[in-house]
């Protein structure tokens, strides 16, 4: 099936307006405190995602190489490993229903943020030919979309702690909400790590070296620790409550400079593709 | 002794080495490190940074991961991770044989040995022990008490087998040209070498006989191939092909084929006074053919000026695997372009006050040739590392601890070794399985 780039483009437009009504409804859902409302934001959310996943397949078709080598690429996966992610989590993890006020914008602004990075067609290094690239690329997907899950839970501990009635008290107890945060940046923290260390045996097959202090290597490696140092201070310290909420939305800034900042600012050889 | 280990594996120690090891690398992210910058680009951080000059030379802060400190650091982080190891491979034994009921909900009492037993069968919590008549104790996932042991036991051997790596690896990046061979003795383009470990020296002369690149239909270079021929010192010839992301081991080397290859010309260069001047250059590979792919800017000690090139894989910008490439060649000075020219094979044309000629177009690839041993420890610790990780975030246990009451019926609790409060949903159908025996 052949795509052009024009009509690329107006596709990912669709699902970013479908994405928008699903949040809008989701929202909607939480302030007024109308299930209804959010049953049909789910439903708007996997029109969107089943429309989401027919544009990835057919543009990595169309250019030969998975979504990893152009920005648009990978900000339009990120986007979507992070919707499909909330809605396998919430499967097994029902109390994290909440998650989806910030997962689902901030799906549709990824995916809109996306199209302002000048969709094209990038070429694939030989040495990107790898399937330990996969492996390391997705792991740090899965992970961002868990540590959204966390950031989030920690936001409604913030503001619930902080805010008597209203939609809030829809939330899970505080207890819940902190105790999930926690988990979930454990989860995050998993998929970080084991996505580094698929990244060095990627570097150590194509470059023979499997650690070259890279700058994105470097903050991939600061990262690891401060949620190491945060997980540290939960479990030995019994850090928890509103201290534990913001250092996990630290950790989570940390890693987004990690993962966005780094690739657009920095010399590393990770920045290509953000080029 | 003791005080010493406490120290080691002191909780605020461990956070604080953590939070220096992660100070010192955001340190290095933003002070330029010998290690990837250029000696220009430290001096213009110097001179923009002057005020900061002398806390920088005081700490020798542009060579963060080469100093001594920073490795008695990493061998303290290892120290700490080790002795922290060994302690929690008996706190997981004790876990795992203890029967308190301290911290556990009592969920049900009065049930049976053999209704307790199915209950748990069907929940999948398995009997770990039977030591005192008067308790019981199911567990399920009971690997999971052994999950922080693993994960901080790979730390431990990557980080020793890293920094052993460090030290003793050697390795030199070559770049040959087709046809062209490259003796032993001659110098690496780049090499460096651990501080225990001597240069590294080829086996022998090495010569690129070819290199074949295929593509896919999007012309995408999908595999790259570098045919080369090793003759030792002996006389014996070995036919090797390296290619990307396949390691090709050598007399007890690792020989890495680079992403860098592409066209090499050899071009003369007749200057005013009739002197003629050879030279190679290698540009890389286009991506297109109506790409061009570039070369390095360069000085040539009969010039003054500064020499680039870029070629299209043709002339007419249509294959990539055409016979007559057409290479651009361009003269700067001070930034400013003097002058440009266009030639292909066998082709003469003007450069500026130059006058030149494409005599040879070859094929030219960059492989990395390395000396090192250790890495197959290093990745058993990443795997230990994510089986430890995956156990120990993934699989808490849970336990069912049964005592029996004087009766002979028990009365049992039920406790999650972490997150406990995610496992409450479990804890309640294992409580309303069991009591349905009473209700029975």
């Amino acid at each position: 099936m052949k795509m052009s780039l024009e009509l690329y483009i107006a596709s990912n437009w669709a699902v970013v307006i479908v994405y928008v009504l699903a949040t809008i409804a989701n929202v909607s859902g939480a302030l007024f405190r109308k299930d209804r409302f959010e049953r049909i934001s789910y439903r708007i959310a996997w029109v969107g995602m089943a429309l989401h996943t027919g544009l990835i397949a057919v543009w990595w078709a169309e250019v030969g190489h998975g979504p990893y080598m152009a920005p648009n690429e990978v900000l339009s996966s990120d986007a979507w490993v992070t919707m499909a992610s909330y809605f396998v989590f919430l499967r097994i993890y029902p109390r994290i229903r909440p998650a989806s006020v910030l997962a689902f914008p901030a799906t549709f602004l990824m995916l809109a943020l996306s199209m302002f990075y000048n969709p094209g067609i990038r070429t694939l290094p030989a040495t990107f030919r790898s399937v330990w690239l996969l492996i390391h690329i997705g792991l740090y997907k899965i992970a961002l979309a868990t540590l959204v899950i966390a950031c989030a839970l920690a936001i409604f501990y913030l503001l619930k702690s902080r805010t008597e009635g209203g939609w809030l008290q829809q939330l899970p107890s505080l207890e819940t909400l902190d105790i999930y945060s926690y988990r979930f940046a454990g989860f995050g923290f998993i998929f970080w790590t084991i996505g580094m260390l698929a990244g060095s045996i990627w570097a150590y097959q194509s470059w023979g070296r499997f650690w070259g202090w890279d700058p994105t290597e470097t903050w991939s490696l600061i990262t690891c620790l401060m949620f190491g140092a945060y997980l540290h201070l939960r479990r030995f310290f019994r850090l928890q409550g509103p201290y534990a909420a913001w250092a996990l939305i630290v950790c989570f800034i940390i890693s987004l400079v990690t993962l966005f900042g780094m690739a657009t600012l920095s010399g590393s050889i990770h920045s290509e593709y953000f080029k | 002794m003791n005080k010493a280990k406490q120290f080691i594996t002191a909780r605020r120690v461990s956070l604080g080495l953590i939070l220096l090891l992660a100070g010192l690398m955001y340190l290095s992210t933003i002070i330029p490190q010998g290690i990837d910058s250029t000696p220009g680009q430290i001096g213009v951080w110097r001179l923009g940074h002057a005020r900061l000059s002398w806390l920088v030379d005081a700490f020798n802060l542009h060579s963060i991961y080469s100093q001594p400190l920073f490795a008695a650091l990493v061998l303290f982080a290892a120290l700490a991770l080790g002795v922290s190891s060994y302690d929690q491979l008996f706190v997981s034994l004790n876990k795992l044989s203890s029967s308190g009921t301290a911290s556990a909900d009592e969920v049900a009492t009065g049930i049976t040995e053999l209704h307790l037993c199915a209950v748990a069968r069907a929940n999948r919590y398995r009997l770990l022990q039977a030591g005192s008549d008067r308790k019981l104790k199911f567990v399920r996932n009971p690997w999971g008490f052994f999950g922080n042991l693993l994960l901080h036991i790979g730390m431990t051997l990557v980080i020793i087998v890293s920094l052993y790596v460090a030290l003793t690896a050697r390795q030199g990046a070559l770049i040959l040209v087709e046809g062209e061979p490259h003796d032993s003795r001659q110098p690496w383009d780049v090499s460096e070498h651990g501080l225990l470990a001597s240069p590294l020296l080829l086996p022998g002369t090495i010569r690129l006989d070819a290199v074949r690149v295929q593509f896919d239909n999007k012309h995408q270079p999908k595999e790259v191939f570098s045919d080369i021929s090793i003759t030792e010192a002996s006389g014996r010839v070995d036919s090797l092909t390296a290619s990307i992301n396949r390691i090709l081991r050598f007399g007890g080397m690792r020989i890495y084929h680079t992403a860098q290859y592409g066209n090499a010309f050899a071009v003369t260069f007749t200057d005013k006074s009739g002197s003629i001047h050879s030279e190679t250059i290698a540009a890389q590979q286009p991506t297109s053919p109506t790409e061009a792919g570039y070369s390095e800017e360069f000085g040539v000690n009969w010039s003054p000026y500064l020499l680039s090139a870029k070629y299209y894989a043709d002339a007419d910008k249509k294959s990539m695997t055409s016979t007559n490439p057409e290479l651009f060649l361009r003269l700067t000075q001070g930034g400013k372009e003097i002058a440009q020219a266009s030639l292909t094979k066998g082709r003469s044309g003007e450069l500026g006050e130059y006058q030149v000629q494409l005599n040879k177009v070859s094929r030219w690839s960059k492989l990395i040739v390395v000396d090192s041993s250790g890495m197959p420890l290093v990745f058993t610790g990443f795997g230990i590392i994510m089986i430890g990780g995956l156990i120990h975030y993934s699989m808490p246990p849970r336990e069912l601890i049964a005592v029996r009451q004087q009766h002979g019926s028990f009365t049992v609790f039920w406790k999650a070794a972490s997150f406990r409060e995610f496992f409450m949903d479990e804890r309640d159908k294992v409580a309303t399985a069991l009591k349905k025996e009473n209700e029975s």
